[in-house]
């Protein structure tokens, strides 16, 4: 009996031992993981491998890698400790390189897998040169010196005919004395990356602009990626085009068409802080037609149809200003003076700037806009508290505020017509307009390119970008930062900068002028062609785009208009994939696409594309002219090749490589 | 399947060894079963002989069976994209499954096997022992299997709203009354409370009840885990819809029947001998 109860009485002991040091390991979170779970208790097989620090290029992020190498080959790709887009928090940039090297920061699957992208066997390492008919599918690897020597100087290259070179191709002559708007002919030489990153923006239109001339520098694929998310925010922002939740404060936010879990960038930054995010208890709501990765990790999903993203944040701003959750007070600094003594705040909005009614530009005294403070008009510059809802007449003009007519504007539509608009339920707007606005500022709404996407993306973004404005979060903590961060400074001539790059070491430098070959920022009436043939033009003109007209481009090359050009260099670009439909249309049949219009067209870096080899469409007859070199990288990582080639396993992946592609061009 | 088949070979092997030598009008297939390797002695000694070959496939088999299930957990937890499927107790979910279904099949094979084949009185009682002990494991393995799926149910509600759906799936979802009813209730709770105590084990009707209940939960958890986790939806809140196949499930479940039935004729026409005997 006695035995039986100390049983019982042992058993209940450790099962509440057990539950005690189970609760309490669940519920303190330890101060720095085990040894073992950094070190690992194997031998590490990159022990005593040469680190290298790079930059990844395997995405815009660019997060830093520490690469380890080992009898000169990468043996293992780990993220740079010193990057904050690896490590939280990073590394402090005090700490000694070597101490560094024995802690690893984090890479994405895509970044550790680069070592396959680096050893993949069908690399292009070398310049191809076609040496067939178009369509035939014939390269050749040659030297460096050689497509160096064809490329600059021309020749009778593919036994078709004489093709101008780079030399000949930069002339300071016009392209056509009668049109001289169009510029000089080294406007004939078109440069086309598809993503290219900083730093070498900047070294590609040192020589492409500054050293050759041709007003066709970069003509990158923003126009096709968020070029309206670019001008939805400069429109909002004063000198700000692109802005981040500030997730490490913030206690709730809501993503627009943005998937952080898996897209955007730089994405394992954003997921990691996100998980810290919710993991201390903030709401994370994904609007997005699609069930996305990230929409299932959020505390709410919205499945809104494709293109209302602006609907539902009017929609949430109707509720917001019927129950009267607007920070009006930060709304009311009407300069930056007023909102830094009021809150503190480094921002301030244009809330109460009056707007005439008779032509929809501000109130003025000189320069100055106004507003009204307490009912009387004063320069915004001068006033410490603008009024929020003005509809009055002043000095004989009927004005609103900026307020006023957004508030006008909202009140439109109900919140149910709003969200017909979206298709969803009216009270999933009422609920995140009362969460959103339920945590001061440090609430914030972000969008990415899903909202933007679209033809009215622009005005979704402003929308969007809009509704931070309402709660007085903008560049607040935890709030929508916008002013904060930035990238380097390529050309130096900044504080700190050893160099200036824009004003010095630039001899013989040239002036880019003319109409680029996509006519963006420029005026058709201002034209030779206007004044001769008046409307309409051949092709559209791009007087007020924001930058340059990616799928332009091609159509315009293939239409020869407003010029022909005779050398298209593209890269990391596939034009055909990116925009397919402008080079179909325009290169598909021999009557729209006479001769030979890509004389050169030398892509690089990397693997073999379908670009160069002109893929229109599986017919040769139906193939556009082109002409092809293929490159190696400008990444670097030359050894393997030089390797290959020796071992010559160059014409084995060029067979192997004609097998997968079929006939080639 | 093939190390199962292997498994099953040296399992009747000595059987075969044994007819191989009677004279009669089989004794050439069997002569071809054993690929005509006699060996001398009674059945026990051949039986001896062969049985470390016998216990070596039997581990292979169990051990290839245990990896497929972790290789079905980790392959249905890598789908990013399904939010029900995508948990790292995926692996823990098919390997209770797997442990489960696996002390009822043992169970119940053995009880139809020892009605539908004569066994000797003192090989049925040994077996009808080891039968009753081996449900204390169907017990506690079942109770293993609820406590997986009440952490697996815990972490989808920390997973953001697609944990949560994943988790109404079964709650009061399209999977609700199949997984109440067939998983809970028949699955789990009643086999449960069928082992619990000595004297129920000990029952082979309730062994039997016990073990196909069991059965019928792990097919219905496999089917709600499959097929729930494709209801999820992708562009609204309206569950995606899942059109049965009657011709389909009659057919797996017919292909599973007659497996089951076969498995037990082989006792009946192979040269099946109790060892106890």
């Amino acid at each position: 009996m006695s035995m039986d109860r100390n049983r019982r009485r042992f058993i209940k002991s450790a099962l509440a031992v057990s539950g005690l040091v189970m609760g309490s390991g669940c519920l303190s979170r330890s101060p720095k993981p085990e040894e073992w779970i950094e070190g690992g208790p194997d031998p590490d097989p990159a022990e005593g491998a040469k680190v290298v620090r790079t930059v990844c290029l395997g995405c815009h992020s660019a997060c830093g890698l520490q690469v380890k190498v080992k009898d000169d080959v990468v043996i293992k790709i780990d993220g740079n400790p010193y990057h904050p887009n690896t490590r939280e928090p990073h590394l402090p940039y005090q700490t000694d390189p070597k101490e560094a090297e024995k802690v690893n920061g984090t890479v994405c699957a895509k970044g550790g897998a680069m070592i396959q992208t680096l050893y993949n066997p069908y690399r292009v390492q070398h310049p191809l040169k076609r040496i067939g008919p178009r369509g035939s599918g014939k390269w050749k690897s040659i030297t460096w010196d050689q497509a160096y020597d064809e490329i600059i100087n021309g020749g009778n290259l593919f036994g078709e005919g004489h093709v101008d070179g780079l030399k000949a191709i930069r002339s300071f002559d016009p392209i056509d004395p009668d049109r001289p708007e169009l510029g000089p002919k080294a406007n004939q030489l078109v440069f086309m990356p598809g993503r290219i990153e900083h730093g070498r923006k900047e070294f590609t239109d040192r020589w492409m602009r500054d050293a050759y001339g041709t007003v066709n520098k970069r003509l990158d694929h923003t126009s096709i990626c968020e070029t309206s998310h670019h001008v939805g925010l400069a429109l909002c922002f004063h000198k700000a085009h692109h802005t981040k939740p500030d997730i490490k404060h913030a206690e709730y936010i809501i993503f627009f068409g943005a998937a952080p879990y898996e897209a955007n960038f730089p994405m394992q930054a954003l997921a990691r802080k996100l998980n810290f995010f919710r993991e201390g208890g903030g709401t994370m709501v994904v609007v997005d037609p699609r069930f996305s990765n990230s929409a299932a990790k959020a505390a709410r999903w919205i499945p809104i149809l494709p293109g209302t993203d602006a609907a539902f944040a009017m929609g949430m701003m109707r509720w917001m200003i019927e129950h009267d959750r607007v920070d009006s007070r930060y709304l009311s600094y009407p300069n930056g003076t007023a909102g830094k003594a009021g809150d503190g705040h480094l921002t301030w909005s244009n809330a109460t700037y009056l707007v005439r009614k008779d032509d929809g530009t501000f109130l003025r005294e000189g320069k100055s806009p106004l507003v009204l403070e307490r009912g009387k008009p004063i320069s915004a510059e001068m006033a410490k508290e603008g009024d929020l809802l003005v509809d009055a007449v002043v000095n004989g003009i009927k004005v609103k505020s900026v307020y006023r007519m957004l508030v006008d504007r909202i009140m439109e539509r109900s919140i149910k017509e709003y969200a017909v608009i979206c298709g969803v339920e009216p009270k999933m707007i009422e609920k995140e307009a009362d969460d959103f606005t339920s945590h001061g500022r440090r609430a914030v709404a972000d969008f990415y390119r899903g909202s933007v996407q679209h033809t009215n993306g622009t005005y979704a973004a402003r929308t969007l970008a809009t509704l931070n404005f309402l709660i007085g979060n903008v560049s607040w903590k935890g709030g929508c930062e916008a002013h904060g961060g930035s990238h380097w400074h390529e050309m130096g001539g900044k504080p700190g900068n050893r160099y200036n790059l824009k004003k010095e070491f630039h001899p013989g430098k040239v002036k880019a002028e003319g109409v680029p070959i996509d006519r963006h920022k420029k005026h058709y009436e201002e034209s030779a062609d206007f004044k001769k043939n008046g409307y309409p033009a051949k092709r559209p003109w791009f007087p007020f785009a924001y930058d340059n007209v990616y799928q332009e481009v091609v159509p315009s090359i293939a239409s020869q208009y407003p010029y022909p050009v005779k050398c298209l260099i593209t890269y990391w670009n596939n034009v055909v994939y990116s925009s397919p439909a402008g080079g179909h249309r325009h290169c598909h049949g021999r009557n729209l696409c006479p001769g030979r219009l890509y004389p050169a067209l030398p892509p690089f870096p990397g693997g073999l594309r379908d670009t160069p080899r002109g893929p229109y469409h599986p017919d040769k007859d139906e193939r556009p002219e082109t002409t092809g070199y293929g490159q190696a990288g400008l990444q670097g990582y030359q050894d393997a090749g030089r390797d290959l080639h020796r071992h010559g396993f160059q014409d084995e992946i060029a067979g192997v490589r004609q097998r997968r592609f079929g006939k080639g061009p | 399947m093939i190390s199962y088949a292997i498994h099953s070979y040296y399992l009747f092997r000595p059987e075969l060894i044994y007819r191989a030598r009677e004279k009669g009008p089989l004794q050439r297939i069997y002569q071809l079963t054993v690929f005509n390797r006699m060996e001398e002695g009674d059945l026990g000694e051949i039986r001896s002989r062969q049985q470390g070959r016998e216990r070596c496939w039997a581990g292979v088999s169990l051990a290839f069976s245990f990896l497929g299930l972790i290789y079905l957990g980790i392959l249905l937890s890598s789908f990013k994209g399904r939010v029900m499927w995508h948990s790292s107790v995926m692996v823990f979910i098919f390997f209770g499954f797997g442990i489960c279904s696996g002390s009822a099949f043992l169970i119940l094979l053995t009880h139809l096997k020892n009605a539908f084949v004569h066994t000797p009185f003192k090989a049925l009682t040994a077996q009808r022992r080891y039968l009753a002990e081996f449900g204390i494991i169907l017990k506690y393995a079942l109770l293993g299997q609820a406590a997986v799926f009440f952490i697996y149910f815990v972490l989808l509600q920390y997973t953001g709203i697609g944990g949560r759906l994943a988790a109404q799936v079964f709650f009061d979802g399209p999977r609700a009354f199949q997984f109440w009813l067939f998983q809970v209730i028949i699955g789990l709770a009643l086999p449960f409370a069928l082992m619990l105590f000595e004297r129920l084990r000990e029952s082979i009707l309730i062994s039997c009840v016990a073990a196909l209940a069991t059965m019928t939960g792990t097919l219905f958890g496999c089917m709600n885990l499959f097929i729930g986790g494709q209801l999820l939806p992708m562009t609204n809140f309206r569950w995606e819809q899942f059109i049965p196949e009657p011709g389909k499930i009659t057919f797996g479940i017919v292909t599973m029947a007659v497996m089951f039935i076969a498995f037990l004729v082989t006792y009946k026409i192979l040269p099946y001998e109790n060892m106890e005997s």
